[in-house]
């Protein structure tokens, strides 16, 4: 019998999520930032504070769903500093818990251990960092949930939905995260486990291809997108920025792929160790199914799922931290729970000490192998993390700008962080807009201000308009006077502004 | 034969006082007047108002009857001791009349079985086409009813009017006798002389109600007229304000065209995802177990007709009968038409030439116009018998099980269902590419969007055949518009309007898929046009067609039959747009596609057309059919021929609009088989 939906149970999920709202707000009132959310607020308020709003504008170096879902904030008044990433964090981690919840129904468990599972769960680093840090890695965490729950329906409905709720979650995956592709294609021989012998049996492509055609399109749609704005169907995976390359070009700033990078084994075998660390809970439940053949082959496939995928996104270079992937562990376990029947105290004694020895290896982990994102988080969590913003070049220069606002131009690639301290890009000509292209062909550029970062730096010597005006950071341009000069950035202005 | 002998007379008369039916007095006048004039007793007593037929027979019955009808064939030699065993036997499970399973079988001819008849009621047995009837005696306004209930009024004798029947039942006396409003006598005649001689008689009065019935009685419903006045003064109206608005802002005007049709088609494809999604729900499937199907009490079941309109199909009528005889329904409940037309000789005689058992009617539908199949069948009506009535092709091969489905599907859902629609799908899946298309076309609609436009309260375009009706309703909906040639369609709207129910139902129909690219031409081009017809007709009154729907209802609509006309004629426009721009890379396009307008055109292009196909690859994987999901990717070019056939639609809309193009079966090389189960499709003809 299921149970009624209890008001309870709500109760605990709005606790937790004002619990995950708190402590957001308590890791960044302890000056934590995540580069990759301001990163992707910055692009935001970019495209939408540019002349001519376009999507090309958001350019197509990674994927468009994390950008589109912070869209809406922008036109929320109050969040130009740059909080909408994590308020987006933390609402979608609230989402994926009350979808868990609504999905939890099936399973007759008492509100007690709906609460304690569900805080168990929270507070398992992998999720409370996907929560808490204004990443995306929440919104996959959802479209993993939804895969498993795909997976787990084709297992024992193998109906036309389940198939489609796979293809099609597919489909969005790629759309929201560059490792999607590993996603899938770890989970391609897996199919064979998912699937109904019969259908294995008399036609395996049929198979593949109602799975696989909406990922296609999907990719071809992307590439076409890409050869339209950008003039090169594989322009997202060969521009050197572009985050669908994941740490390709950047090994020697990732411990994980110098170690392992190329290799498809070793860093499975690592990966496992990891898991056994942070995952227990994983094993227990695949012996705990083992009677079960419908529970014991979603089990298994959760179990080997993101080890294939651990050990192909290393392989080709694109993995930068185990915990990329592992961390979608804590949504397939979340989509397990849903499956399986908890009858007997003992059965759900083991599986909470089960999450608890997951949580604690977890936080082991995260301490010991973090990459040095996670530490700040860690060390934000701990209230020991104390960033001077005097000390940042970005965040004053940013600020200068809010302040002094006029026409600027500036090379937004590697200034995300400008942007987003200037909390909107209104009188910016950044890179993709008319105006700066049809400046940077000016011998001298008719734009009130040029901001420009020291060509000494790696950033620098990037930075489009050093290249374009090579002595510009040093010696001025004519008709230019130095109005700003801090940390290594320079502003130019206009004389007769 | 009446009643002779004075021992007789007495007891009838008896009998009748006894019954308090009559008086000693008019019994002693009967008697008097009988001396006098001479005739039997109860010829007298009925003429002379004493008593009405109903009640005389009530009386009566057990007076005049001779032996048991088995007993008497077998007594004459017409049928074996063993087969009135089984006869019997069968009689218990199907709980029909014995001469009803007699007939069903074959085992005695329907002539045969009249005379036997009358001997038993000891009336005579008359041969209509040699002793023709009084036409005097007919009533026009009722030949629906003699048709129907299968009497006529015969002759008048004595001063007694002489009904001229196939059966004696009480309720059909009790019929007879409110239809003719004066006092009676039967003599027995067999079925297809009442019919044959109807159609003779009264074949111009059928005609004319299957033409005009529908365009007289609800002439807002008719196709009969293509455009009404409104309508085309909105159209000039329309066209002259565009002209005047291209002329002025030229750019704006197109970029608002763009952005009008770039919405369409992205409704358009939204509607058809949830409709994807929807129409995918397990139940669909299940709506109907083969386990109720064997629960069913065959003797709870209803006369079924089954209307049978075919045209020069003499090669597929061995193939239907055949199909039809092995319904899973008792033969003695079916009620055929073979609906042809009266200048087909060549079916017409296949016909004859088969033998075919006394379920079976020839209908000779005679030659007017429009020549339509929906005109057929609203001929046929007039014949019709059932409590329920569906169709099917020549060349379907329904399974076996489908009426009885159809009737349990009626009884589990609203009582204000009137039709429920079967799956049609193909049994030469493989034939060649235009029939593997054709079948996921068919397996995406009748699998998928029919299932959730039910759910969804949309109005059901209803498939050309194995849909199920409430005779009453269909009767009362005036039948099919004969002028629409997509008379299913419009039916399907028109039901959901007059506030009636059109379900669906988890059995399949296998018929002939086109597999010839002309044929699939005229076919489609023939089903488009209805389509234009039917929205034409539907939103002459647009606001009252809003309110009758709602607002799912009218969108959906708007989407799912103005969207299949609409997306038929607009993508040649913008594929030749696409392609002039991916060869030319020329830049002409470029202002009347601002940004916003080229995303919507770039999702459409991408992702909906993507998906679009991914649905025809669903449609194969749900049905089974796992080697047609690859040629999925080649639909496309599917979609060019739909266009091609969706403008010849347009033209002959215009030009000639009420042209039935037929479609020829009987093309395939493979056997007609409704065993297309478990990605097993139909094989070709050893």
């Amino acid at each position: 019998m299921i149970r009624p939906h209890s008001v309870a149970n709500t109760f605990v999920l709005v606790s937790v999520t004002l619990l995950m709202v708190g402590i957001t707000i308590w890791l960044l009132s302890n000056g934590f930032q995540f580069e990759g959310a301001t990163q992707r607020w910055a692009t935001v308020v970019g495209a939408l504070g540019s002349s001519d709003v376009l999507l090309e504008n958001l350019n197509f170096l990674q994927p468009h769903l994390p950008l589109y879902v912070l869209i809406p904030f922008y036109y929320i008044p109050g969040l130009d500093t740059g909080a909408a990433p994590y308020l987006v964090s933390v609402l979608s981690a609230a989402i994926l818990l009350f979808m868990w919840d609504r999905d939890l129904r099936e399973v007759d468990i008492s509100t007690f251990r709906h609460a304690l599972l569900a805080i168990l769960i929270v507070i398992h680093p992998a999720f409370l960092w996907a929560a808490t840090s204004g990443g995306y890695l929440v919104l996959s965490m959802i479209t993993f949930y939804m895969l498993y729950r795909s997976a787990q329906h084709i297992i024992t409905e193998h109906d036309i939905h389940s198939y489609i709720s796979l293809a099609v979650v597919f489909l969005f995956f790629f759309f929201i995260d560059g490792s999607a592709i590993f996603i899938f294609v770890a989970l391609l021989p897996l199919l064979v486990v998912i699937a109904p012998l019969r259908t294995i049996m008399v036609s395996p492509a049929s198979l593949y291809l109602i799975v696989g055609t909406p990922f296609a399109f999907a990719v071809a749609t992307w590439g076409y997108m890409n050869w339209i704005f950008e003039g090169d169907f594989l322009y997202f995976i060969t521009n050197a920025d572009s985050a669908f390359m994941g740490g390709m070009l950047h090994i020697q700033e990732y411990p994980w792929l110098q170690q392992y990078g190329g290799q498809f084994f070793m860093p499975m075998i690592a990966a496992t160790g990891y898991m056994l660390i942070a995952y227990p809970v994983s094993i227990y439940l695949l012996l705990d199914t083992m009677n079960n053949s419908y529970r014991f082959r979603a089990s298994f496939v959760l179990l080997l799922h993101p080890l294939i995928v651990i050990g192909i996104a290393t392989s080709q270079y694109y993995l930068k931290h185990p915990f990329e992937i592992l961390g979608l562990i804590s949504a397939g376990v979340m989509a397990e729970l849903t499956f399986i029947k908890m009858q007997t105290k003992r059965e759900f004694v083991l599986l909470v000490v089960f999450l608890i020895v997951s949580s604690a290896g977890g936080w082991w982990l995260f301490a010991q192998s973090g990459n040095p994102q996670m530490q700040q988080w860690m060390q934000a969590l701990q209230g020991d993390l104390h960033l001077n913003a005097e000390e940042d070049a970005d965040l004053a220069v940013g600020l200068w700008l809010k302040h002094n606002r006029q026409p600027t131009m500036l090379y937004d690639r590697d200034a995300f962080r400008v942007i987003a301290a200037r909390g909107d890009a209104k009188d910016l000509q950044l890179s993709f807009s008319r105006d700066f292209k049809m400046h940077v062909r000016e011998r001298i550029p008719n734009v009130a201000q040029i901001a420009v970062p020291d060509p000494g730096t790696i950033r620098g010597r990037r930075d489009r308009l050093n290249i374009r005006y090579p002595h510009l950071y040093e010696h001025g341009m004519k008709g230019f006077r130095l109005v700003y000069d801090h940390l290594g950035w320079r502003v130019y202005r206009q004389n007769h502004v | 034969m009446t009643q002779t002998g004075g021992a007789a007379k007495l007891r009838i008369g008896e009998l009748l006082v006894s019954r308090g039916l009559i008086s000693n007095e008019q019994l002693e006048q009967a008697l008097a007047r009988q001396q006098r004039e001479g005739g039997p007793l109860g010829h007298i007593i009925l003429s002379s108002h004493m008593v009405g037929t109903l009640d005389f027979y009530d009386a009566l019955t057990d007076h005049f009857r001779r032996g048991r009808i088995g007993d008497l064939l077998v007594e004459k030699g017409m049928l074996s001791e063993e087969k009135l065993t089984e006869a019997i036997y069968i009689q218990g499970e199907w709980g029909s009349r014995l001469g009803d399973i007699i007939l069903a079988k074959g085992w005695v001819s329907p002539y045969a079985m009249g005379q036997t008849l009358a001997d038993h009621f000891d009336k005579p047995h008359v041969d209509l086409m040699q002793n023709r009837p009084d036409i005097r005696l007919l009533d026009r306004s009722k030949l629906s009813v003699y048709s129907e209930k299968l009497f006529m009024p015969w002759r008048r004798e004595g001063g007694l009017l002489k009904v001229a029947v196939v059966d004696v039942t009480p309720e059909l006396l009790k019929l007879v006798d409110e239809t003719v409003g004066e006092p009676f006598d039967f003599i027995v005649t067999s079925k297809f002389d009442i019919i044959w001689l109807l159609q003779e008689i009264g074949g111009s009065y059928y005609s004319e109600k299957a033409v005009h019935e529908l365009a007289n009685a609800l002439p807002q419903y008719s196709a009969s007229e293509v455009f009404t006045s409104k309508q085309l003064l909105f159209l000039f109206v329309w066209m002259t304000l565009s002209v005047i608005v291209l002329a002025i802002w030229p750019i704006p005007s197109l970029v608002i065209l763009n952005l009008s049709i770039s919405l369409f088609l992205f409704l358009n494809f939204g509607l058809r995802m949830v409709l994807g999604w929807v129409g995918g729900e397990k139940h669909f499937d299940q709506f109907v177990t083969d386990e109720e199907v064997l629960a069913l009490d065959d003797r709870d079941l209803p006369v079924y007709t089954v209307l049978l309109p075919m045209f020069h199909e003499a090669a597929t009528l061995p193939n239907i009968a055949q199909a039809l005889r092995t319904l899973d329904y008792p033969l003695s409940k079916l009620d055929i038409k073979l609906i042809l037309e009266q200048e087909d000789d060549e079916t017409i005689n296949a016909a004859k030439e088969l033998g075919l058992e006394g379920i079976f009617e020839i209908i000779r539908v005679p030659e007017s116009l429009p020549q339509t199949k929906p005109k057929a069948c609203n001929y046929a009506l007039h014949f019709s018998r059932g409590e329920l009535a569906t169709i099917y092709d020549g060349e379907d091969a329904p399974e076996p099980d489908q009426l009885k489905k159809a009737v349990i599907a009626f009884r589990k859902s609203p009582a204000n269902t009137a039709v429920i629609q079967g799956r049609l799908n193909y049994f030469n899946v493989a034939e060649n590419w235009l029939t593997r298309m054709f079948t996921m076309e068919y397996s995406l609609w009748f699998d998928f969007y029919l299932p959730a436009l039910d759910a969804l309260h949309i109005p059901i375009p209803l498939g050309g055949t194995s849909n199920h009706f409430k005779m009453d309703i269909l009767r009362e909906m005036g039948g099919w518009d004969p002028y629409n040639v997509t008379e299913d369609c419009d039916l399907g709207v028109r039901l959901t309007q007059a506030g009636h129910r059109v379900g669906v139902m988890n059995s399949t129909t296998f018929e002939e898929a086109n597999n010839s690219i002309p044929n699939w031409i005229r076919q489609r081009s023939r089903w488009l046009k209805g389509y234009m017809q039917s929205y034409l007709v539907h939103m002459r009154t647009p606001i009252k067609l809003y309110g009758e729907l709602g607002h799912v209802g009218f969108w959906g609509f708007q989407f799912f039959i103005g969207g299949t006309i609409v997306s038929a004629l607009l993508t040649p426009v913008l594929f030749l747009m696409y392609i002039l721009w991916l060869v030319t890379s020329t830049m002409v396009f470029d202002p009347y596609f601002p940004s916003f307008v080229l995303y919507i055109t770039l999702f459409n292009l991408l992702v909906a057309n993507g998906m679009l196909v991914y649905l025809f690859m669903l449609s194969g994987f749900k049905r089974r059919y796992f080697g047609l999901i690859p040629w999925a990717l080649t639909v496309p070019f599917y979609w060019v021929l739909q266009s091609w056939a969706g403008y010849k639609g347009l033209w002959q809309l215009i030009h000639n609009p009420f042209y039935w193009e037929k479609t020829h079966h009987g093309l395939t090389t493979f056997e007609v088989t409704h065993d297309v189960t478990a990605g097993q499709p139909g094989k070709p003809k050893v």
